[in-house]
C-alpha cells in the first residue's frame, strides 16, 4: 500500500487554485464562519445581519455563499444545521432524561409546532418518534 | 509496523450503511465525522473500512448532497483520491479529475458531496510512512502535509490509486476472512 501511495505522491505538485477556485474557498471560509457564529449562538434568535457581521460580509454575498456552497440560503441551511443537533441530542438521550421541547429550546427552535415540521421534513419522523426510539 | 491508534480491538473489515446523518460517526475509529443532510431525501452512505498492518482503507459512496467535517485522527495522516464521477468541494474547492488531498492529522477538511460520490481514503501513521522512506534513502522526495494540501496528479494515476482502493474494499466485501487473517495473508491480499 506503501508503495503505491508513495508512487502516486512522488509525482504530485501542489495544486494551483484558479481564481474561480480562490472565490469558491473564499466563500466556504464565509460559510464556515457564518456556522460556528450559529453554533455557539445556539440558543438565541438569529438574524443574517447578525451573520454578516459575523463573518464580516454584506447580506449578498453571504446569501451568495450559502447557495454556492450549500445550495441553500444562509437560514435554511442554519436551520438545517440545529434540527441536526436536535437530532442528535435526541437520539443520545431517553424520555427520562429530557424532552422535545428541552431541546427544541437549547438550538433555538421558539416556536414548537413549526420545528416539529421542519424536523419531520427534515428526518421523515417527528421528533418525538426519534426520542422514544431506542438507540 | 505501528498500530493504528485505537484499532487493536476492531475487526480487520466493517462495512456500515448509513441512512441517518446522526450516524455519520458509525463504524470509523479513525475519524470524526459530522453531517448535514443538505437535501429531504432517503440518505444512503456506504462506509467501508479495511484495517490493514498499520494503515486503514476507507471507502465512503454517498447519495446526495451532504456536508460533512471530518476530522483525521492524532498521528495519522490521511490521503484521499475521488472516484471518478465524483463532484462536490473539498474546503471550497471543486473536486475534478487528477485531484487527491493530503490531510494532516486532527486538521478539519469540509466536504459538500453531491450524489454519486466515491472516495477510498488510506490512512497511514506518518512515522511508517517516514520509516519506509528512510530505508530506501528517499526522505528528500516527500513533505507531510501541513493541513488540508490539495495536490494536482495525473488523472490517470489519482484513478489508478482510487481503483486499487476499491479492488482491496471489494475483496475485503467478499472475503473479510481473509483480512482478519495472520499479517502475511493480509500482505499477500
Amino acid at each position: 500500500l506503501l508503495e503505491k501511495l508513495l508512487a502516486t505522491l512522488r509525482v504530485a505538485d501542489d495544486f494551483e487554485p484558479t481564481r474561480s477556485d480562490r472565490t469558491r474557498q473564499a466563500q466556504n471560509r464565509i460559510v464556515k464562519v457564518a456556522e460556528e457564529y450559529a453554533l455557539a449562538h445556539a440558543d438565541q434568535r438569529l438574524y443574517v445581519t447578525d451573520l454578516c457581521r459575523a463573518a464580516a460580509v454584506s447580506e449578498r454575498t453571504l446569501e451568495y455563499a450559502f447557495k454556492e456552497i450549500a445550495g441553500l440560503i444562509p437560514m435554511s441551511y442554519l436551520v438545517r444545521l440545529r434540527l441536526h443537533r436536535v437530532r442528535q441530542a435526541l437520539i443520545a438521550a431517553t424520555p427520562e432524561s429530557t424532552t422535545v421541547s428541552i431541546e427544541a429550546l437549547n438550538w433555538g427552535f421558539w416556536h414548537l409546532g413549526e420545528f416539529a415540521r421542519a424536523y419531520k421534513a427534515c428526518f421523515g419522523e417527528l421528533p418525538s418518534d426519534t426520542l422514544r426510539r431506542e438507540s | 509496523m505501528t498500530k493504528p491508534p485505537g484499532a487493536s480491538e476492531q475487526p480487520a473489515v466493517t462495512v456500515v450503511d448509513i441512512s441517518d446523518p446522526a450516524d455519520a460517526n458509525a463504524g470509523v475509529e479513525l475519524l470524526d465525522v459530522d453531517a448535514v443532510q443538505l437535501q429531504s431525501m432517503p440518505m444512503r452512505v456506504r462506509r467501508v473500512v479495511v484495517r490493514l498492518e498499520s494503515a486503514t482503507v476507507v471507502y465512503h459512496s454517498v447519495s446526495l448532497r451532504v456536508r460533512t467535517h471530518s476530522t483525521v485522527r492524532k498521528g495519522l495522516l490521511g490521503y484521499v483520491a475521488f472516484g471518478p464521477q465524483a463532484s462536490g468541494t473539498s474546503d471550497g474547492l471543486p473536486v475534478r479529475p487528477g485531484m487527491m488531498l493530503a490531510v494532516a492529522p486532527e486538521v478539519e477538511n469540509t466536504f459538500v458531496t453531491n450524489p454519486g460520490w466515491e472516495t477510498t481514503a488510506f490512512l497511514v501513521p506518518s512515522e511508517d510512512i517516514l520509516a519506509h522512506l528512510a530505508v530506501r534513502q528517499r526522505e528528500s522526495d516527500f513533505q507531510l502535509p501541513k493541513g488540508v494540501d490539495a495536490l494536482h496528479v495525473d488523472a490517470g494515476r489519482v484513478r489508478e490509486l482510487f481503483d486499487w482502493g476499491k479492488r482491496l474494499v471489494d475483496m475485503a466485501l467478499q472475503q473479510p476472512s481473509i483480512f482478519d487473517g495472520q499479517a502475511r495473508d493480509r500482505q499477500a491480499a
